[in-house]
């Protein structure tokens, strides 16, 4: 006789059954994206590679299976896998890699293929070695590849780097030079101030506003952190009759705005 | 804390009000009768020359007070076309080419820029502009992502740039009808905002797909890498540059929620009064994106149909309006005899754009707004791309408890560019 009890427990056992089959179904699936990664190039349905999307969504407070995946992503990534592979577990890694991965990522940034895709996740990751990775690496690019990595250490505002990007301000690549004042203003520390203060006579013609544009941004940030004083130096020095007159509005803006501070 | 400290975004705004200073002596003040004389014109160039670029400077080069001396593209086929189009307009062969935004605004005779670029370049482009002292008209929607909209503010408040976003229905007397509506109260307290996506059916590429290498054109002809600008580098392939393509990918846009939403959000923002906030939650529900309001407001996000519209619904009352003409109220009182023209036509966009320009006012879709409502799309797409409920602090512009949804905030730009 089926009984109410045996129809719970047959029930019960399909529906386990059933989650474990959905469970092989996802790690198959998942296996098959990471085989398919292995030799993905541009122009190969991307479609193929969803369930590792699906599964770095599906990572969120599971520290263990986030592991996983990290280091899977990071073993292709030592592989020769196409840049298009490569690409992608940028992508993937810049949402969920660790300190783990930051090796491997730091290999990138002087690849001028990849570099920019390795400054994607490590510029995104919090972790403490990211950004000593890109300060380290810094010195060791050259033309295009440094400024990126300039810009990066720019966007996490790296103070650690304020020497560095001031000797960069001597650079003989005006892009080189052109993205250290503007890292050294967003920065926007006392000492980023000094040294883009004594910048400003150097600069290069071509460099000009680049650097008064740097020193604009380094006065914002002291103004936010209620240096008025350090502020209001900058924004007189910019307010003089030989810059261009968008400079001097911008500058006079900021003179209000700095004795409105006390 | 002291209280006569003062944040850096609330600087940058304070300082930029204060020294609004009409600094263009109008035909009107010169007296001329007929078109300015050529000191009293606005001096622009345009970047960015594809079909929107070339309506947008049609539009603008349609008010006598406006001297277009400058276009720039990627494209040659573009470049020459539309000098073309304003070396007839103005009887002459004056006006220069340029592959390269930086060269063009480098001159010091242009006053102003329209910036039309692919939406990946808006941000770039118009931070550019702002550092070359330039007030621009800027497509929407103005970012890729977040952090890059307010790097676009920031940069527009340093230098007190006049700056109107391309969201022309804010101009468009219906829509502006049906905001007044929502924001006086004749709607009752404000409940539900429904903003269109696009219509899926024109996204028929993955987000992330790309596309088999095909031999790239020599430099002169399009130039690939500065198509790309700050986005991640990929082979060649002429399908990239289709607007159909790029519209849909992540690298380049954001998809059927900022393509419509931009004008959709916003003016559900705008009605809501946030034109300086976003909605502080967003859920997946209702088959679609919902977000809420810290005010209790609902904001629905709804599969696409043409006509584009919006529709705002209140205690008291609805209002329904699109872009085909329609408008639709509950009650009809609302309407009363009022008569709306059909379209969204830009002429008084653009021309509220060239009258700030003159009083240095700043425009109906200033920077803030156009940020906020692009924003509100783009974290919409970051709960769509995750798929579970996010929580939004719009002071900070930062998730609440989401470490990886903060990581979809920025995007790295490819070198050389970048926001600094």
């Amino acid at each position: 006789m089926f009984t109410r009890m045996n129809g719970i427990v047959c029930l019960t056992m399909a529906l386990l059954l059933g989650c474990v089959a959905s469970i092989a179904t996802a790690d198959e699936a998942l296996d098959k994206a990471f085989e398919a990664l292995k030799t993905y190039k541009w122009g190969q349905d991307r479609a193929t590679l969803g369930a590792i999307d699906a599964a770095v969504v599906a990572s969120h407070k599971d520290d263990a299976a986030k592991k996983d995946l990290e280091a899977k992503l990071v073993a292709v990534l030592k592989s020769d896998a196409p840049q298009a592979a490569k690409d992608f577990v940028c992508r993937k890694l810049s949402l969920i890699g660790s300190a783990a991965s930051v090796p491997a990522l730091a290999a990138l940034l002087p690849d001028e293929k990849l570099s920019h895709m390795g400054r994607y996740a490590l510029e995104r990751m919090p972790c403490d070695e990211a950004v000593a990775a890109m300060r380290d690496g810094m010195g060791k690019v050259k033309g295009l590849v440094k400024v990126g990595v300039i810009n990066s250490l720019g966007v996490r505002r790296d103070a650690a780097s304020t020497a560095a990007l001031v000797g960069l301000l001597e650079d003989s690549d005006p892009q080189i030079a052109g993205a250290a004042a503007a890292a050294l203003g967003a920065i926007g520390s006392p000492d980023a101030a000094k040294a883009l203060g004594a910048y400003q006579a150097k600069a290069p013609k071509e460099l000009k506003l680049a650097a008064a544009d740097a020193y604009l941004a380094c006065a914002e940030r002291l103004l936010a952190d209620g240096k008025a004083n350090e502020a209001k130096m900058i924004y007189m020095t910019l307010a003089k009759p030989d810059q261009p007159k968008h400079v001097r509005l911008a500058a006079t803006r900021g003179l209000l705005a700095a004795a409105g501070q006390k | 804390m002291s209280n006569s400290r003062i944040t850096r975004r609330g600087f940058l705004r304070g300082a930029g009000a204060a020294l609004a200073a009409p600094y263009v002596i109008t035909s009107h003040a010169l007296g001329l009768q007929g078109r300015p004389a050529p000191s009293g014109r606005i001096a622009m160039g345009a970047i960015g020359l594809g079909g929107r670029g070339r309506h947008d400077l049609s539009a603008l080069m349609a008010n006598d007070d406006v001297q277009m001396l400058a276009v720039c593209d990627v494209k040659r086929d573009a470049r020459s076309a539309v000098k073309r189009m304003v070396d007839a307009k103005y009887g002459n062969a004056d006006c220069q080419t340029y592959l390269d935004l930086r060269e063009l605004l480098a001159r010091d005779d242009i006053d102003a820029v329209l910036v039309a670029t692919g939406d990946n370049w808006h941000t770039t482009a118009a931070i550019l502009a702002a550092k070359a002292g330039k007030d621009m008209y800027c497509e929407k929607p103005m970012s890729v992502s977040v952090t890059e909209g307010r790097a676009l503010c920031d940069a527009m408040q340093r230098y007190g740039t006049i700056f109107q976003c391309g969201t022309q229905r804010r101009s468009v007397p219906r829509f502006r009808y049906a905001v007044e509506l929502a924001q006086s109260g004749k709607l009752g307290e404000l409940k539900t905002l429904y903003a269109e996506k696009a219509p899926p059916e024109w996204f028929e590429y993955h987000p992330y797909a790309s596309l088999p290498p095909e031999p790239e054109p020599p430099k002169d002809v399009i130039d690939w890498d500065m198509w790309l600008g700050p986005a991640a580098w990929r082979p060649y392939n002429a399908t990239y540059l289709t607007r159909r393509f790029w519209m849909a990918n992540f690298d380049f846009s954001g998809g059927m929620l900022t393509e419509w939403g931009s004008h959709t959000a916003d003016l559900c923002q705008w009605a809501n009064n946030a034109d300086d906030t976003t909605p502080v939650e967003f859920e997946l529900a209702e088959g679609t994106v919902v977000a809420h309001y810290a005010n209790g407001v609902k904001l629905v996000f709804e599969d696409g149909k043409w006509p584009l519209h919006v529709r705002f619904v209140g205690t008291e009352g609805m209002i329904y309006v699109d872009d085909d003409g329609n408008i639709e109220a509950e009650p009809k009182s609302l309407l009363a005899d009022r008569k709306f023209g059909k379209g969204y036509p830009q002429a008084n966009h653009v021309r509220d754009f060239l009258d700030c320009f003159k009083s240095r006012r700043q425009p109906v879709a200033p920077a803030e707004g156009a940020h906020r409502a692009n924003s509100t799309c783009q974290v919409a797409n970051i709960c769509l791309q995750l798929g579970r409920k996010l929580t939004y602090d719009p002071k900070a512009e930062r998730f609440v408890g989401d470490a990886t949804a903060d990581r979809m905030l920025a995007r790295t730009m490819r070198e050389p560019w970048g926001l600094a």
